[in-house]
Order: structure tokens, then sequence, then C-alpha cells
């Protein structure tokens, strides 16, 4: 043997010797599979097997909103709901479809076969037909397209299913389209988080027999959901404003905002008014709970992490039962003009009121009435209010006035002449009627134009000769102009609590001097009637200008409806700006204001108010293009407050396009009327009957 | 023992097939327990494929053992220049995919030039080293031999480098080491050889630790990010360093016995990668435990000492030096598969043999087998050569 060896040299030693380390290498193996395996195998085990936690967050109620005296004016009403909550990585698609059988036989989707038809779309019939046919679906994949990734893959597949594959089933069975539209909810949802299959009309019988079957139904819950209602119906509701539904969830446009915000996509968010504006107090703080889960996502137990809260409750500054009742008086009144004069006012559409207490700020009420002339209907469209700005006319003399004060054009006492004024290749421009010498009470109580128009001509440096084009206007002018009306808020921000707000119209010709004249009597810029309330109120408050309001306070929501919560913030009047003018020239003007209702152009229908008033009156020329046809309209206007020596009101109204003839003036007039004396009244009545502004405090707990 | 080959009525070692037959078994079940997460949940398209691919390389191998292997010794040159050229066209008209050019596209069949070039450069390096004889060579007379055999060697390891493929490289450097040393060159080369090769590894760990630059402009970064998940997994936990920690976490599992087939969560839950092809093992290893891996560690040891035996019997020197460089290869993947999935060596591409699905890969091994069955049929034994079948 030894000599065969040499014989054939050390192949076979050193062929051994590569068995050898071979065989280390291998031993090797077997000893690293020994220690991952034996050794530390208990501890893998443990590992994959580990229980994995996992949030979800749970909705909770929205906080209500209420009247000033407690009355529920944006309401939770239960609504029954079906949702779907997938396990831990999701039921498989065999598994939703048992689900959505047995679930489809407790429950319709839609009663409606048309509608229940259209929710069922082309995939969603491809997808059940995979279901069924996955085999011969996935034959017909390329090799190429089996190389693709998971969704892409899937995607082929629908791609290749035809018409006639999926129509062999009977897209006409009601009991089918049933169970294809659930198993279509149920694919929506997402790992652990509730997905709502139904919650519009489910039907008593329906959630009763889902709550009775949950059992067999893993995933599924019967449940009470929550619908915005709004008891007072459209009074007030576009102010109160919405909010998405579920399926709509946060808006796209501001996901992310609301996603850092711990948002959930199926979130239910304000998108108008309060709902919006006061979106972090309404909509309280959800439930975080944790699940623990093993790996085949069965859950081991849930633990609260953050305990919900319920959305805080809002007290608003209005009465409703006032609300509706201006609400009402704007509808006759624009109602009764319209009816009466059809032709006359037939580019009539709006009626518009801003009542806001001068000294707190607070809204007594916002109302706009729509006739829908296509429809010949009357409809509330509060929300022009804020949006809708107009020519304002007269109204604003009191800021021209308080102006030229100011800036020393005139002072106390200063006589001009009224007289029409005539600049070169303009129209004439004159006072309602020509009143020749008057001093600066006069020229409100009268209101008079040309006084206006020298304070105009005085601020901008112009020299006025009869027929001659103005000499060394200063288009400076509107700057100054404008800077002083923006105290009062006229052109400006009112700093409401809604989303929105316009600030109104700003010519954009400084260069003509006449235009300065028409700035002067309010027919330049536009403003909205907000902010019309907010100036008159500025007068009104010894020129200091408050920014509206509309939440007095936010409560603590406490689980009861006819009660409220204790208070959480309750908030003081803003304070935005003193104007910048004496007391002395605000007090003149308020006298003069004061004397428009008992001497002026507000004579007639105001000198026999008990309410101490003091108004401003406005006409303005409102020309607008009707299909290149130039029509010609008035807008009436009228601000004002109550009373005089103590204002606890102030308001604005606006008309505008109404017609022009001479019986066609009295509408704002009528309204304004109207709702100072059912304001005073209604608070003679409650001091009658013992309730005071405090009553509320009495409804709610004892907190403090 | 009765190994006439003329008594045999089918060229094959029964050893061999019976062994391939097993990994047969084991490979379809462990493709079939994981293939329902991909080809859109048709969880018969990969088994059914590799069958095929089976049938395939059984008859390859049956075919290639009834030639005569010696007859290859004339043609081995002609087959290297073969493979450099189809490298070259890699080189140029080559498919890339992720990253890697390896592949040539002839419409109905991708080939992957690297996979033959190997064998072709060892049949020539074992033709080299069989002309040498049985005895020890003096250092003076390797010198020039060795020159050879790293001239034929480096060509095609530049290329592959290049595609880059780092795995084959490696690969490649191992059978032709593991030939030279087997081979009669002089104990001195061998023993400089080995010097060269530990100093070079030495450097390249020294630049890895303190010079990377001038390390990574050697090292292509899709390497780099293979070494850095092997080197520190938990950090690297995005990439390759997570699948690393999910395989060796599914294989931990498995513990004794296993999860059981169709059961092992890690690789049925997509968190192991490729558990058809690069990862087979950690199916075995989660679903049939230690027991599993280690009759497959078993099964690839029997199938290298039956190799071994082979090639101890073999009197053509040619045929010993085949056994050895297949026995090279195997070895490398082997223990380069189960060592990344286990946390012993870097994660590179490289499939375990006979168990990955995977059809070139098959053939290449099945055709390998081939080649060691005709060595083991054309093993004449003497008369008077009993003693030698008692080994």
């Amino acid at each position: 043997m030894t000599h065969k060896k040499k014989k054939r040299g050390q192949i076979p030693l050193r062929l051994n010797v590569l068995f050898l380390f071979v065989f280390i290498l291998f031993s090797f193996l077997i000893l690293q599979l020994g220690v991952v395996q034996i050794l530390n195998g208990e501890e893998a085990r443990r590992r994959v097997n580990e229980t994995e936690n996992t949030t979800a967050s749970i909705a909770v109620p929205r906080g209500l909103i209420y009247d000033q005296f407690g009355k529920l004016l944006l309401d939770n009403e239960p609504e029954r709901s079906i949702t779907y909550t997938p396990p831990k990585n999701g039921d498989s698609a065999e598994k939703r479809l048992e689900i959505a059988e047995k679930l489809a036989k407790l429950m319709m989707m839609d009663e409606d076969f048309e509608s229940l038809k259209a929710m069922v779309r082309e995939r969603d019939k491809k997808e059940y037909w995979y279901l069924f046919n996955v085999k011969e679906a996935n034959d017909r994949l390329t090799d190429e397209e089996k190389e693709l990734t998971t969704s892409e893959q899937y995607q082929a597949i629908l791609n290749h299913i035809k018409p006639e594959d999926y129509n062999e089933f009977d897209w006409n069975d009601r009991d089918l389209l049933n169970v294809v539209a659930i198993k279509k909810e149920l694919d929506q949802g997402f790992e652990l988080s509730p997905h709502t299959i139904k919650n519009e009309n489910v039907t008593e019988e329906e959630y009763a027999l889902v709550s009775e079957n949950l059992n067999q139904l893993p995933g599924i819950d019967a449940k009470i959901d929550w619908n915005r209602v709004k008891p007072y119906d459209q009074t007030f509701s576009s102010f109160i404003g919405n909010i998405t539904t579920s399926n709509e969830g946060i808006p796209r446009e501001n996901q992310d905002y609301y996603l850092t915000m711990g948002y959930s996509r199926n979130d239910r968010v304000g998108t108008s008014g309060l709902e919006q504006y006061y979106e972090s107090v309404l909509s309280g703080q959800k439930e975080i709970i944790q699940y623990t889960t093993d790996n085949n996502g069965n859950i081991l137990g849930t633990e609260t992490v953050k305990q919900g809260k319920s959305g805080n409750d809002l007290v608003l500054t209005i009465d409703i039962e006032f609300q509706k009742e201006v609400d009402q008086i704007v509808r006759e009144e624009l109602e009764q003009y319209i009816k009466s004069s059809p032709y006359e006012n037939r580019y009539m559409t709006d009626a518009l009121v801003a009542m806001l207490d001068p000294q707190t700020g607070d809204v007594i009420a916002l109302s706009g009435a729509h006739y829908d002339r296509e429809n010949d209907q009357f409809v509330d469209q509060a929300y022009r209010v804020i949006y809708d700005s107009h020519v304002p006319g007269s109204v604003v003399k009191g800021a021209t006035m308080l102006t030229g004060y100011e800036t020393g054009v005139v002072s106390p006492g200063t006589f001009l002449v009224d007289r029409p004024i005539k600049i070169a290749a303009t129209p004439r421009k004159q006072s309602w009627r020509t009143m020749g010498r008057i001093n600066d009470k006069t020229a409100i109580i009268q209101s008079s134009n040309v006084y206006m128009f020298e304070i105009a001509l005085g601020i901008s440096g112009a020299q006025y000769r009869e027929n001659e084009p103005l000499r060394g206007f200063n288009s400076e002018g509107f700057q100054i102009m404008r800077n002083y009306f923006h105290q009062f808020g006229l052109g400006s921000r009112t700093g409401i609590d809604l989303p929105y707000e316009a600030t109104g119209f700003v010519g954009s010709n400084i260069q003509d001097g006449g235009l300065l004249l028409d700035f002067a009597i309010g027919q330049y810029d536009n403003y909205t009637t907000l902010q019309l309330a907010q100036y008159i109120s500025t007068i009104a408050n010894d020129g200091y200008r408050v920014s509206p309001r509309i939440v007095k306070e936010i409560r603590q929501a406490n689980g009861n409806k006819d009660t409220l919560g204790p208070v959480i913030e309750r908030f003081s009047p803003n304070m935005l700006n003193r104007i910048s003018m004496d007391d002395q020239y605000i007090d003149r003007v308020q006298d003069s204001l004061r004397r428009v209702a008992t001497e002026g152009t507000g004579r007639g229908h105001w000198a026999n108010n008990r309410y101490n008033v003091a108004v401003k009156t406005g006409t303005a020329q409102n020309v607008f293009f009707e299909n290149g046809i130039k029509r010609e309209t008035h807008n009436l206007t009228l601000v004002g407050y109550a009373p005089y020596e103590e204002p606890e009101m102030a308001f604005a109204i606006v008309v505008p396009r109404t017609g022009r003839g001479t019986n066609q003036t009295g509408i704002h007039h009528n309204i304004g009327n109207r709702i100072v004396n059912r304001y005073f009244e209604r608070k003679e009545e409650r001091e009658e009957a013992g309730i005071d502004e405090t009553a509320i405090e009495e409804m709610s707990e004892a907190d403090e | 023992m009765q190994s006439n080959p003329q008594s045999r009525k089918i060229p094959l070692d029964y050893t061999i097939v019976f062994l391939v037959i097993c990994f047969a078994i084991i490979s379809l079940i462990a493709i079939y327990s994981v293939s329902g997460q991909y080809a859109g949940g048709d969880s018969l398209y990969y088994p059914k494929r590799q069958l095929i691919f089976y049938f395939v390389g059984f008859i390859a191998m049956a075919v290639i053992a009834s030639l005569d292997f010696e007859l290859l010794e004339k043609w081995t040159l002609a087959f290297y220049i073969f493979g450099m050229i189809l490298l070259i066209a890699v080189e140029f008209i080559g498919t890339s995919n992720m990253g890697a050019k390896r592949w040539l596209d002839f419409k109905v069949i991708e080939v992957q030039p690297s996979e033959f070039m190997k064998f072709f450069l060892i049949l020539h390096i074992s033709v080299l080293l069989a002309r040498l004889g049985k005895q020890r060579l003096r250092f003076r007379e390797s010198i020039v031999v060795t020159l050879k055999i790293l001239f034929y060697t480096a060509l095609p390891l530049l290329l592959i480098y290049r595609q880059p493929d780092l795995g084959t490289l490696l690969m490649i450097v191992f059978a032709v080491g593991t030939l030279i040393l087997v081979s009669s060159i002089s104990l001195k080369m061998s023993a400089l050889l080995i010097t060269i090769g530990v100093t070079a590894l030495g450097t390249l760990v020294y630049l890895y630790f303190n010079h990377f630059e001038l390390f990574s402009e050697y090292i292509h970064s899709h390497q780099l990010s293979r070494i850095y998940g092997w080197l520190n997994p938990a950090e690297h936990s995005q990439g390759f360093g997570y699948q690393l920690q999910q395989a060796l976490l599914g294989i931990g599992s498995g513990q004794l016995t296993g999860s059981g087939f169709g059961q092992g969560y890690q690789v049925q839950s997509g968190r192991v990668p490729e558990a058809h092809t690069d990862f087979i093992f950690a199916v075995v290893g989660e679903e049939f435990g230690f027991i599993g891996t280690s009759i497959l560690v078993i099964l690839f040891f029997l199938l290298i000492y039956r190799i071994i035996t082979i090639a101890l019997n073999a009197n053509s020197l040619f045929g010993v030096y085949i056994c050895v460089g297949v026995i090279a290869l195997f070895t490398f993947q082997i223990f380069q598969n189960i060592g990344m999935t286990v946390g012993l060596m870097p994660i590179t591409g490289i499939a375990l043999p006979f168990i990955s699905y995977g059809g070139s890969a098959l053939l290449t091994n099945m055709m390998a087998l081939g080649l060691v069955t005709s060595v083991h049929l054309r093993t004449k034994t003497y008369m008077f050569g009993e003693d030698e079948s008692m080994e």
C-alpha cells in the first residue's frame, strides 16, 4: 500500500487534506447552525413571535354650538353605522369576500337598484371575477409580467380580464351587486382603523341584525356615529359652516397640514364658517388606543394610551330668536319691494344687514336675503354680508368729515358754499340740492356732497375753478384718505372670527382727481356690509375699533345638551385700534349723526323712532353692465346706532340695485326701523320677564 | 465493488443520482413552500419550472457522463477562447440588470457567460496541471506553469470584475487556488501563493478600516453596501442588513424541528427577500429546523465525499483535477451561500447549488456532476488493485 502511494505521488494525500479542509468548513456550518438554531433559537423564536404594538385613534364627538341664551344651534345627531376594522396586516381577499357575503344577507348597501348598480364599477366586477378565477387570470400573465412587482402585476392581471369574463355573472342580480358593493368598502379598510361601510339610512332592522351577528363577522362593528344637525335649519347656517363627510376626509389641498396635526385621512373637518375657524376647539382630542397583536394579527390586548376628549362647545354672541326675526324682516321687506314694483326693482336681488355691539364687537345679527329670480324664491344668503362689497354712498361721510378735521382742511364750524362743481370735461357734480353756505354739521345732517368734495380737494391740494381742469392735484390724496378710512375698518379686515372675509374693492385709478371727489362721498371704493357696520360702531364707540366676533365663549362639553359645561375661555373685546381723531371731533360727528335722524335726511323715517337713534343714509349710484347694456340702479345704504347716549347696538344695511324711482327709497329705513324696534322690544320683554343677560350663567353648571 | 463500465446499462453513478434526487425533493418542497408570494400567487409556477430544469439537467448529466472526458483534453483551450469571446461580448453588447452587466440576450434564452467560463477555465487549468505529472516539481520548474495559470485566470477575472460579479470572481479565485495547491507544483511556490493571497486580503481589510477612500475605489457601491450589511446588520437595517437579520431570525426561530412546511413566518411574509433563490436555505432553516439544515449540509458533504472518492480512485490525473475543480466550486458555493444566511459570510448573489430556484445554475451544476460521473465510469480497475479499492 505504501509503495503504491509513492508510485502515485502525493495526490491522495493532498486530496485527503482537501477533504479535511472541506470537512472543517462544513463542520463550521453545522456548528454555526447549532449556535443560531439551538443556542439562540429560543430568543429568535421569541423575537419573531414578539407581539407588536399598533396604535389606532378613535374619533370623539365634535363640540356643539349654542346661542347666547344656551339654545342649541348645532347638534350631533346619532347615526347608525356599520364599520369594518381590518386586523393587523389586513384580511385576505377571500376572507373579505366571505365577510361581504355574510354581511350582504343582513343589510343592503342601497335599497334603490339603480344607485346600487352605480356603486359597482368595472374594476369591482373584474376583481370579483378574479377571486373565482385566480388560476386562469394568473395564467394570462406573460413571463415578463410575472417579473413585475406585486401591485403592477395585479394591475396587469386586471387588464387581462375582459367584459366577457366578468359578464359570466349576472350584474342585474341585486344580491350580487350588494355583495360586491360591500366588498368594495371592505377593500378600502386599513389595518386597525375603522372604515365606514354604510352610515346613511341604516335601518333599525339592519342595525339589529348586524349587531346580533357580530361574532360571525370578524372586524365588523355596528356603531352609532354622529351627524351634524342644525336645529334652526337655515338660520345663521352659513356662518356655522360645514364639515366634510368621513368619505371626503381631510381636504386634499391641506392634507399635509392636517396629517401633521394628527388627523387621519378619513377624519371629518370643518370646511367653512365657525366649523372651520374653530376646528381645533370643536374637534377635540382623539382617543389613542394601543393594540397589542401577535404575528397572526390576533389582538392580545388593548390599552388606552391617551384618553380621548370631546370637542369643546361654542357659545355665540347672537340670540338665535332675534337672528330669526331679523332674517324674516329682511326677507319680508325685500319681498315686498320686489313684488310691489317688479319692473322698477328688476335688478334688485339682495338685502343685507349687519348688527354689532359697538362696545364689544359682539355680533348681534348677520342677515342676508337673496331673491332667486329664476325660481322666484327668497333664500337665506347671509354670507354676502361678509363676502359681497358694494358702493356705499353717503354713509361714509362721517369718515370723510373726521378726515377733514384731522388733516386740518376743515375745523368745527367751518363754513363752505355748497354749489354745483364743474370740472372741465366731466359731468357736473352737486349735492341732492344746492345748499349754499353751510357749516360742517349741516354738511352731515343734510348730506352735502360738495362739502365733502371741498375736503377732498383740500387734502389733495387741488385748485378748483369752474369748468377748468383741476390744477395741482396730488394723487397722494387717495392714499391719505384711504389710510384714515382704514382706521374705521373701511377697506381693511374687520377681524371677524370666520375663516374668510372680503376687504372690499379698491379703485385702481389714482390719477383722476374727480375720482377722489367720488371717493369722499362713497362713490368709488366698495365695502362689505360688515365693514360699514364696523365703521359706524367705531364712531359710536368713541373712536375705538373692535373686531366683530361671533363666539362669546368656549365651554367644556358636559355630555348634556340642555346645560352648558364649565367655561374654558371667555373672549374679551379685541380692540384693533383707536382712530387718530380728537374726541371733540368724534363728538361733533356723533351729534351730527343724531341730528340726521331728528332733523336731517333721515328725519322722515326716524324722527318718530323712540330709541334715540343716530343714523347716516346713503343712496349710491350703482351703474353696472349686463350683457353689455348699461343698467342704472341705486344702492340704498344706512348705518346707525342706538341709543345715541350709550350705544349698545350699531347696524349697517345695504340694499343693492334698487330702482331709482322716488317711491323706492324706503326699504333700508323700513328694515332699520323694524330691527331697531325689535331689538329694544325684545330687551324690554326680557326685562319684564325677569330674564337678564346673565341668565345663561344660571343654566350652566356651577363651575367657577 | 464491481465498477466495470461495460456492466452498467445507464451511464450514471448511483450514489450521485441518489443524492441529486434528494436535492431535487428538498428543492421542490422549499420552493413550493414560499413561491405563493411570487409569480402572482401561482404557487406552482416556480416548482413546475424547477422540475423541468431538473429533468433537463438529468439528461445533460447523463449525456456528458456517457462521453469520454479524456477527449476534452484537446479542446479545453478552444473552450477557453470561446468563453473569453462570450465575456468580451458581454462587455459590449451585454444586458444589464440591477447595475450589473452579466448577460447575453439570445432572445430565446439569456446566457450568463461567467457561469460557463468558470468551467472552461477549470478544465483548461486541469489540463495544464495534469501535464506536470504526479511528482512534486522544484520551485524553479513551478514558476513558468504558475505564471501561465495566473495569466489564464487573470484575463477572465478582469472582465468579470468589470461586470461586476464579485461572487463569481471569488469563486474562480477559490477554485483555481485549490487546484494549484492540490497539484504537483513545489511546496515553496504554494507557500508563496498563500502568502501573497493572505497579504492581499490583509491589505484590503487594512484599507477598509484605515484608508477607506482607497478601498472604495476598487469596490463598487452595491458591493460595499452588502459588506456594510454584513458587518453591521443593525445599523443598515433598511437594506441588506435588514434582509440578513430577518433571515437569521427566521432560521433561528426554526430551532430543532422547524415551524413546519409553509409555516415559516419570516420566509412567508416577505421579510426574507428572494426566499426561493438566494435565501432558500432560510426556508429550510425556518420550516424544517436544525434537523432539516443538518440533513441538507450532510447531504452536501456526502456529495463532496463521493467526488473525493472518485478522485482518489481515478487513474487519470486530468480526471482528478476535474474532480478537485468541481469540489472547489461546490464547496465555495455551499459555504458561501449557507454562510451568508447564517451570518458567517458577506452577502453575495451566489445561489445554493441544486436547491435554489434557477435553470442555468442547476444546469451547469448537473453538467459538472456529469463530468465527475464520466471520470468515475472511465476509471479502470486492475486485477491486482484490490487493496486500492479497499481504501
